[in-house]
């Protein structure tokens, strides 16, 4: 093969690499094979790595000792047979992770007798991380393996919870923004909430985390306070973890084969496409073409 | 270049100007979500910007620090080392002023720590007020010792009344510190913030209020009690809180007198107040009287032969409550009137006006209370939570300003802190404008674009129509690396148009003609149109003017023909678009190929 066509071919490849990162990205909320700042792609990366399985269906709870099932921002709401797995899942002393926003959890939690609660809001507080109002800090209130050697967590516009042990809570100076202004108004009160509780149901443990975001790739990225500290205590549970894919928004895309995207494809297809005109315009203009 | 080549570079263009068009066309959420910095759910950590200093820890710390400043005032001022007291008011001030521009950059100003800044306030107020006041009781006290040695009575006796007045002013102010401690005390147990040392303080005040009356009434100083702080419910009945602590002192009338009145008695910003008075006793024509509010001045005035004076004040930079007015003139000083300036809202306004080719915008704005444009007011111009200036409003209440904006999306506001400024008005802040700076890779990819789109089109029209787009250099001069591939000899001239032949036999005559003179691109161009007029005459192939060489070898693929035909146009190729001159064998191969591809087509007319 002559120059000229080695040229050419690899001009194509480099598009056609260009294209496949453009079409074969996912920008599905928590999608595990998003790898954009939005998705799951790197905590779930590090879930394969500690030995996590998928949970593609409810009936398989039954018979799993020492267990945790791991629940990230549900999609949609629970069918009645699945609560009663998880209660019975619960009966059996494992453990259920649940971090919602409150969108789709409050019924299991309900009916599986737990006295937690997610309230949807959009908190602010003085105490943050960043200039950002919605990334305010999470202290720890009390010690627990999921909170251990974790002091604070950097949260990304989180709920809160009410009920239970508050393991992880804001500081005082924490408000519920009710119409956007981002400032305290006289109906806000200053006040502590909390953010990560714990509860014991049905001789089992659940925990319920009001702020899924903390597992993007975005927040994993920002290696910020203890969070990877908090990641790594839930991915190194002694119980074996189950990662529910029936009802999360992190199941549901792609296929399970669609690994090798390319993470900031954006920019990186900005790139590409640059380089490979440039490249083609002076080929064209030493061609002779014209 | 071969055509085939061509053809793929086509395709590679192709490619690549669908990947520069389709981020505008298709897949629109993908690219929603790696432009913007946030969903309904998160905010996406790129844009959280620069880690943030303030937290709760900080802000408790101030409070604490307020609520323990007063204590050494007031012992410096119980001392009588004013000089200690101002350096100690001095940093108390700076604080507060600092603290309170924190919790309005916070949005605390309507939370119960911005109630705790505005009582801080006010307790500034009264601390500033005890502080001038008992500095005026020292030089009162100093003035009667001096003019009770000149053996003067009368001025002695006029000293010592103006020393009682401030007394009973001082004696107010506890009434007043204390009921701003109760205020703060609740706020600040709510946080757990320890506020014995500012209880101490007053503990502290109430002994230097006994010191000053005992030496107006010079009683011998007993030991003093414990203050017990009333709580509210007790106070009600007792406004300043004081009864049983501070006897009454008889009062010396026997002076100037001063009498105003103030219509209305309250105002908001911008309210022009009626000050209206009149002096009593002797020589009181053309007296200038001053008219202060809280220690500042805020009028003056002249009475008439009468006595009588009128004057308009306006309410400006007055804090929200109840002020303390009083006029004085000489040593003459009117009882106070109480005037309360009423809080208005504000509307802040913002506007940004993007100045062309640069990333310069325009911001402008107004402030208003209500209708009254607010003026020489400060306007803080803050970009992602920083404060990038400090404007000030003109007359009609509007200001603008020049800003850059760095690369990357910004969120412009302006804040106006209101009473925490001396202005009787709420705080306001416009609403925030977000604006995203891009690296300006939109005059790059326009360029891109357009060059893709070019290249597309000019490569088709080539490919399509060869011949039509005039080559701008020659096959000898360039300086690309083909052009270094030298060869045999040039081929000279560019083929003209080609006439029809009627025959093969005078289109073997030419292509010797120019053979002859090397004129190889039109000598072997009459041989491929004699070939191909023959084909079309013989209906061997369709007559169609657009034919190509290429659709001419296509029509023999499988015919007996090929193997001639594909000689002589592969030959064709070479001199007529490869511009190959042929080799020694060369011509007697063609003209070979091409007698035995008209002797097989029967027509045999082709000797010269």
């Amino acid at each position: 093969m002559n120059r000229d066509k080695l040229l050419v071919v690899a001009i194509v490849a480099l598009s056609l690499v260009a294209i496949a990162a453009h079409f074969s990205s996912s920008a599905t909320e928590y999608g595990r094979n998003n790898h954009q700042w939005n998705g799951t792609s790197q905590f779930f990366g590090a879930a394969d790595r500690h030995g996590s399985v998928s949970l593609f269906e409810y009936d398989l709870l039954s018979n799993q000792p020492g267990t945790m099932l791991l629940i990230i921002a549900p999609g949609e709401e629970y069918a009645d047979a699945e609560i009663q797995a998880c209660s019975d899942f619960l009966g059996a002393g494992n453990t259920i992770f649940i971090a919602d926003d409150g969108r789709h959890s409050n019924k299991l939690l309900e009916q599986l007798g737990c006295s937690v609660s997610i309230v949807p809001a959009r908190l602010m507080s003085i105490d943050r991380a960043f200039t950002h109002p919605d990334s305010i800090l999470g202290y720890t209130e009390r010690s627990d393996d999921m909170t251990e050697g974790v002091s604070a967590v950097v949260l990304n516009r989180p709920s809160y919870v009410t009920g239970g042990e508050a393991l992880i809570n804001t500081s005082i100076l924490t408000w519920e923004e009710k119409n956007g202004n981002h400032v305290v108004d006289a109906d806000e009160n200053l006040t502590n909430y909390a953010i990560f509780s714990r509860d014991t149901v049905n001789n089992g443990t659940v925990y319920i985390l009001s702020d899924p975001s903390i597992f993007i790739n975005g927040m994993q990225s920002l290696d910020a306070e203890d969070n990877p500290r908090f990641i790594l205590n839930v991915l190194e549970t002694p119980e074996q973890i189950l990662i529910d894919q029936v009802h999360c928004g992190s199941a549901g895309i792609a296929g399970a084969g669609s690994t090798a995207y390319l993470p900031y494809s954006g920019l990186l297809l900005e790139i590409i496409a640059t380089v490979c005109s440039i490249a083609c315009i002076i080929y064209l203009f030493y061609s002779k073409l014209f | 270049m071969m055509p085939k080549s061509g053809i793929m570079l086509v395709l590679a263009a192709s490619i690549l100007f669908i990947v520069l068009i389709v981020p505008f066309a298709n897949s629109p959420i993908l690219y929603d979500v790696q432009t913007s910095a946030r969903t309904s759910h998160h905010t996406n950590p790129e844009v959280f910007g620069p880690d943030l200093t303030t937290t709760s820890d900080k802000l408790f710390a101030d409070m604490q620090y307020l609520l323990d400043a007063n204590e050494q005032i007031i012992h410096s001022i119980r001392a009588r080392d004013f000089i200690a007291a101002i350096h100690e008011y001095e940093k108390y001030d700076e604080k507060t002023q600092q603290f309170n521009t924190l919790i309005t950059n916070l949005g605390l100003s309507q939370s119960d720590i911005g109630t705790f800044a505005n009582e801080n306030v006010q307790n500034r107020e009264i601390v500033y007020d005890i502080f001038i006041g008992s500095i005026r009781a020292e030089q009162l006290q100093n003035l009667e010792e001096m003019y009770e040695e000149q053996g003067d009575t009368a001025k002695a006796a006029a000293a010592r009344e103006e020393r009682r007045k401030t007394y009973e002013a001082l004696s107010e102010k506890k009434g007043e510190l204390i009921g701003v401690y109760r205020s703060l005390a609740t706020i600040s147990a709510h946080y757990q913030i320890n506020d014995e040392a500012h209880l101490e303080s007053i503990r502290s005040y109430d002994a230097y209020l006994r010191q000053v009356y005992y030496s107006l009434t010079g009683e011998v100083q007993e030991e003093p009690e414990e203050i017990v702080i009333p709580t509210a419910d007790q106070a009600a009945g007792d406004e300043m809180g004081l009864s049983g602590i501070l006897p009454d002192i008889e009062v010396n009338r026997d002076r100037i007198r001063i009498g105003f009145q103030l219509s209305p008695e309250q105002g908001r910003y911008g309210d022009q107040i009626q000050i209206t008075g009149r002096m009593r006793g002797t020589d009181v024509a053309h007296r200038v009287i001053n008219i202060y509010i809280d220690n500042q001045n805020w009028a003056t005035a002249t009475s008439s032969e009468s006595g009588s004076f009128e004057v308009s004040a306006l309410v400006e930079k007055n804090t929200p409550g109840v002020h303390a007015v009083y006029c004085y003139s000489g040593a003459s000083y009117s009882d106070i009137q109480l005037f309360s300036v009423e809080s208005s809202g504000s509307i802040l306004t913002l506007d940004l006006e993007e100045e062309p080719l640069s990333n310069n915008f325009i911001c402008r704005g107004t402030l208003r209370a209500g209708d009254t444009p607010v003026m020489n007011a400060p306007v803080e111009l803050y970009v992602n939570n920083a404060r990038k200036a400090l404007l000030t409003t003109s007359e009609d209440g509007s200001y603008e300003t020049v800003l850059t904006l760095p690369t990357g999306e910004n969120t412009v506001q302006t804040v106006f802190q209101g009473q925490f400024r001396g202005f009787p008005i709420d705080p306001s802040r416009s609403n925030p404008i977000s604006v995203k700076m891009g690296h300006n890779m939109a005059l790059l990819k326009g360029i891109l674009f357009f060059a893709g789109a070019l290249i597309i089109v000019l490569v088709s029209v080539r490919l399509i129509f060869p011949g039509t787009i005039t080559r701008s250099r020659g096959a000898d001069d360039g300086s690309g690396p083909r052009d270094s591939m030298k060869p045999h000899h040039t081929i000279r001239p560019e083929p003209e148009p080609a006439n029809p032949v009627v025959s093969p036999g005078i289109a073997f005559d030419d292509y010797l003609a120019h053979a002859q003179h090397n004129d190889w691109l039109n000598a072997i161009r009459v041989l491929y149109i004699s070939l191909k007029e023959t084909l079309i005459s013989k209906r061997l192939l369709p007559r169609r003017r657009s034919l190509t060489h290429r659709e001419v070898s296509r029509a023999f693929e499988h015919n007996e023909k090929s193997e001639l035909l594909s000689a002589f146009m592969e030959a064709y190729e070479k001199i007529y678009y490869g511009r190959i001159l042929p080799e020694r064998q060369d011509p007697e191969m063609i003209a070979a190929s091409w007698k035995s591809l008209l002797n097989t087509l029967g027509d045999s007319d082709h000797e010269p």
